[in-house]
């Protein structure tokens, strides 16, 4: 049954997901819109795969409220599959098999005639730049080379709604270019897209919002500009102390900075103007070793909704 | 238009049709070796004692009807044990499929029904080595194909359902070892 939840394509109130005793995902509301790129951002852990897996229909939902384009993954879980593109998080690929094989056996999944899943797949080999290697078996590729033959995949059944699982970890740099620029034209073709990463950088170039989860649960949402603003300055200073006399110039610093974080090798004062700042640590008589004025990422945002503590 | 484990099944198919040579290969070099060394060079000391208790037949006709089943069940295993176990932990070809409209159903039957393609493909190949060897004496010995096949299904099932269960390989070792080839050779 097809369900009217104001044009959203994914709609989830109090979603839970619970492995035995331990809740992976906890009560999250949240709505993705036709069209729109929305991220999960997250440390490892958080409960953004299981989400995504929620999503997918391939994992269960434990309680709360799940409609993704209309339809319950309860019930009509193939249906709902068939209209979805999925990139995992861990290739699923063929190795044995060639590049271009890789596409036509997955079309076949969808019950697309062959002739129709030949075609596209010519066009998405072009499309993520990998036709002058169809014929390669996959299995020596690199990584890069692989993610953009999944996320090929995923569209031969023309999918309204693209679910990518850390799209670009594990990848050098320009393979992750590579990838943001195919995901950003598919954007723009009006793909909608869902995607979890712990990349801060990905999530400001990918996302039109997004989704801060910590524990199983939704910290904080916002498109990426709203949650610098409402979480973080707009610039941080980050200065080096000389270890000597450091622990007696952080007792002045206070007054510089609306919030001073103390990391072990170095000091961030969270402030409106760096530059002024940084004038204002001069005039205590602190000279720190280097000063670095840079303009608030959702990198600062991120650390300060999920802390420092590192997550096994 | 194709039902859902139709799909599952041409997709193991269409894997096997590029990467067949090896198993091919075993397929005819297993009946061969064995009727020979077996059946014909054991065979020739066996047959120059009293045959009555193999029913006045040579010991390669007696023999070659077990070492079908066997292969059949050896192949069976085989196929139900690490590709299964692949496709749950390794490769992960289920979780590629069940992004799709596939169910769990449908791969469940698909790669079943697979195994057993396998399995007649191999008694068949037995069948014709056997004919070539002068071990067979009536067509009754078609027969040989429906019971080979049902042989390897018997096994495929459990084992492919102990296979998705493991979290380390050696439980299949463990399997052969103790199971598949004392099960062969006694």
């Amino acid at each position: 049954m097809v369900e009217d939840n104001g044009g959203a394509l994914i709609h989830a109130r109090a979603l839970t997901k619970r492995f035995g005793t331990f809740t992976a995902v906890d009560a999250v509301d949240f709505d993705v819109r036709r069209g729109e790129s929305f991220g999960f951002l997250g440390p490892n852990g958080a409960g953004k795969s299981s989400t995504m897996r929620m999503i997918g229909c391939v994992s269960p939902v434990s309680e709360g409220t799940l409609r993704v384009l209309g339809m319950d993954p309860g019930t009509d879980g193939p249906k709902i599959r068939a209209r979805l593109g999925v990139v995992p998080q861990e290739d699923t690929l063929d190795v044995e098999l060639t590049v271009r094989e890789n596409l036509l056996i997955y079309g076949r999944y969808f019950d697309l005639p062959r002739s129709v899943v030949r075609e596209r797949a010519d066009r998405l080999l072009e499309f993520v730049q990998l036709d002058h290697r169809a014929n390669e078996r996959v299995d020596p590729l690199s990584g890069g080379l692989k993610r953009r033959l999944t996320i090929a995949r995923a569209l031969v059944s023309e999918p309204e709604l693209l679910l990518l699982d850390e799209p670009t970890t594990g990848l050098d740099p320009q393979a992750r270019h590579a990838v943001w620029d195919r995901l950003y034209r598919l954007k723009q073709q009006g793909v909608t897209q869902v995607l979890t990463t712990h990349y801060m950088d990905e999530a400001e170039q990918l996302c039109d919002r997004l989704v801060v989860m910590d524990n199983g649960k939704i910290v904080a949402e916002g498109t990426p500009r709203d949650l610098i603003v409402r979480y973080s300055t707009r610039e941080v200073l980050e200065v080096r102390l000389p270890a000597a006399n450091a622990t007696a110039a952080l007792a002045h610093l206070d007054g510089a900075a609306d919030r001073v974080e103390v990391l072990p090798d170095r000091v961030l004062l969270y402030t409106h103007d760096g530059e002024e700042a940084l004038s204002a640590v001069h005039a205590l008589g602190v000279q720190p070793e280097s000063a670095l004025v840079r303009r608030s990422t959702l990198e600062d945002v991120f650390l300060h909704l999920t802390g420092r503590t590192l997550v096994d | 238009m194709s039902s859902p484990a139709v799909r599952s099944l041409q997709s193991w198919a269409y894997r096997y049709k590029r990467t067949w040579r090896g198993s091919a290969v075993s397929s005819v070099l297993q009946p061969v070796l064995f009727l020979a060394a077996m059946g014909l060079g054991l065979g020739s000391l066996v047959n120059r004692g009293h045959t009555g208790a193999l029913g006045g037949v040579r010991y390669i006709v007696f023999l070659a009807p077990a070492l079908l089943a066997a292969a059949a069940m050896q192949t069976a295993v085989m196929e139900s044990s690490w590709p299964v176990m692949a496709a749950v932990k390794w490769l992960k070809t289920y979780d590629a499929m069940l992004a799709t409209p596939l169910r769990v159903r449908d791969l469940l039957a698909g790669h079943l029904t697979w195994i057993g393609m396998r399995v007649l493909m191999v008694c068949s190949i037995f069948l014709v080595v056997m004919a070539l060897f002068g071990a067979i004496q009536s067509p009754e010995a078609a027969l040989l194909i429906p019971v080979g096949l049902l042989t390897g299904l018997a096994f495929a099932a459990p084992v492919a359902g102990y296979a998705v269960t493991l979290e380390r390989d050696s439980g299949l070792t463990a399997l052969f070892r103790f199971g598949v080839i004392p099960m062969f050779l006694f």
